[in-house]
């Protein structure tokens, strides 16, 4: 159960979130659902990889 | 985080140039264009203009292997204007709203053009030399002399080249292609220019306890004790949630095997989405407004919160716990789909993915703890009310447990199967946060249940976020209010 718990935390308390931040941002005005142009654009942002921080220098 | 929050200033100072007295962030008034151009095709085309910019700025080698931010404005039905610096075109507004935006973040500090690499600067004028090393040889691991019990330890990690007895990443010491040494990810973030904050350190805590010390020390919870007593119990504590988890059960409301296709079709006949929390504005006025509110926090990323100044740069639980637990038995998560062993303390591991172990920074204050309660302060002040989950407010287009169905805000079933580094063959759990405080709490409990974060690391970090989100919330506010 321990397992369960955290692995499902990890995962769902995010997903939760960033979906509060999409609904909350008015994506409809009508029963049809048409993701805003700002949603478009924060989905397809999202899906890239982030960039990869470099290791610092070595002294 | 960063390039989230780079891409939607950027559409914010576009779309602020189509109201009437909205200020852009890094534009202020100079885009603002005459009433009879404020139109929602014109804020359309140039936010995604902007948009477009800015993505292609922060991950040109993306776009170049993948051309997906240029097909997004195609989609939308754009086509490519780049060097449009005509302010009475949309494409125009969004250009020259994202190259304010991109001017300024280049010059932050980040070390963007450098790929992130560590930048000097006066608040950090050396590199970066961890105390303790990942090197079993080095004499500074857990349980060697030289080991610093109060320092951040760089982990050796699993590549997966080679693997154990059960197909799982292992480390071979003796074969340097099976595991790669951790470097402090962004050490320098405490010096980037942040979007509300006078500076990187305005919120930082105190530091957390210190193995050793008797000096007083006051923790999260408002208990005062020795410092030793406090990072002795704050370790301990790590240990019991591996081993038995027993306030973890208790903090979720479990309905056990549910059908949730019957009660979401219920439902889902009496839609009402409109008690969304921003549905009282048009949608375009409040996704921007909604966004240049909720993203401008995401400029903090997680190393942020453990930048280098000396009490900062701290242990996480596996390093500690590897030093203190050493040649005690405990009972440890085994590894994907091996459940839970006895085995010795030195030998401890979270309950991460095996080629992960620990984020490659620090541990004070937990980053997911502050964006959590950043962004749990700035739902509260944007709706006006501490109330997340009501029963019946779907997010119309999210299924984001792939169950095919719509999903209720607040709330989320966890599926049986894959959960990303192992199988879970047991029965959906509905998860269910009534108000966005229990979402705070819950989303920096998880650091400890996943062994990543102690005690005051998650509530030290929970109240950096409040904080940061406050401030956050009352800055975008005055951009949009023109003040």
């Amino acid at each position: 159960m321990k397992r369960l718990l955290v692995g499902t935390l990890c995962v769902a308390l995010f997903a939760v979130i960033g979906s509060a931040c999409l609904s909350s941002s008015g994506g409809s005005s009508g029963d049809a659902y048409e993701p805003s142009v700002v949603l478009l654009w924060n989905d397809v942002v999202t899906e890239a990889p982030s960039p990869h921080a470099v290791s610092p220098p070595r002294s | 985080m960063r390039t989230l929050y780079v891409v939607h200033v950027a559409m914010y100072d576009a779309w602020a140039a189509y109201d009437a007295k909205a200020l852009g962030v890094h534009t202020g008034a100079t885009l603002r264009r005459p009433e009879e151009e404020r139109t929602d095709e014109n804020k359309r085309a140039a936010v995604s203009y902007a948009a477009y910019a800015a993505a292609k700025d922060q991950l040109d080698d993306y776009e170049f292997d993948t051309g997906a931010f240029a097909r997004a404005l195609e989609y939308l039905g754009y086509t490519l204007d780049p060097s449009n610096d005509d302010p009475a075109t949309p494409a125009g507004v969004g250009n020259l709203a994202a190259r304010a935006v991109l001017e300024f973040r280049h010059g932050d500090l980040s070390g963007q053009e450098d790929n992130y690499r560590q930048v000097i600067s006066d608040k950090y004028p050396s590199y970066y030399e961890a105390k303790n090393s990942p090197d079993p040889e080095s004499g500074r691991c857990p349980g060697d002399e030289n080991f610093d019990p109060n320092r951040w330890q760089p982990l050796r990690v699993p590549t997966g080249d080679v693997r154990d007895e059960y197909g799982f990443p292992t480390v071979n010491q003796n074969d340097e292609d099976s595991y790669e040494d951790q470097n402090f990810v962004t050490p320098h973030w405490g010096a980037v220019t942040p979007f509300a904050l006078a500076s990187g350190d305005q919120f930082r805590p105190a530091a957390p306890p210190q193995f050793g010390s008797d000096a007083p020390y006051t923790d999260g919870l408002g208990r005062t004790m020795t410092n030793d007593e406090a990072y002795r119990e704050q370790v301990a504590e790590i240990v019991e949630i591996a081993e038995t988890s027993p306030t973890a059960k208790k903090r979720f409301r479990f309905t056990g095997p549910t059908d949730p296709t019957a009660k979401r079709t219920a439902v889902t006949s009496s839609p009402s989405r409109t008690a969304s929390p921003c549905a009282t504005a048009t949608p375009s006025t409040t996704t921007s407004k909604c966004f240049s509110r909720c993203r401008p926090r995401c400029s903090i990323p997680a190393s942020r919160f453990g930048t280098p100044n000396a009490p900062t740069t701290t242990m996480r639980p596996v390093s500690a716990i590897r030093n203190l637990y050493e040649d005690e038995t405990v009972i440890c998560w085994a590894g994907p789909d091996r459940n839970k062993k006895e085995m010795d303390g030195s030998a401890w591991t979270p309950y991460q993915p095996l080629d992960f172990v620990s984020p490659a920074f620090p541990g004070y204050p937990s980053g997911h703890s502050g964006f959590g309660a950043a962004w749990a302060e700035i739902m509260r002040r944007f709706t006006g009310s501490d109330r997340f989950y009501d029963g019946e407010t779907y997010l119309p287009g999210f299924d984001l447990n792939r169950d095919g169905l719509d999903d209720l805000i607040g709330q989320h079933i966890f599926g049986v199967g894959d959960i990303g580094f192992e199988h879970y063959p047991g029965y959906p759990v509905e998860l269910i946060w009534e108000t966005f405080s229990d979402v705070r709490r819950e989303n920096g409990m998880s650091r400890r249940y996943g062994g990543v974060h102690f005690q005051d690391a998650d509530l030290n970090g929970q109240a950096v976020g409040e904080s940061v989100g406050a401030l956050v919330f009352e800055t975008a506010q005055s951009y949009w209010n023109g003040e």
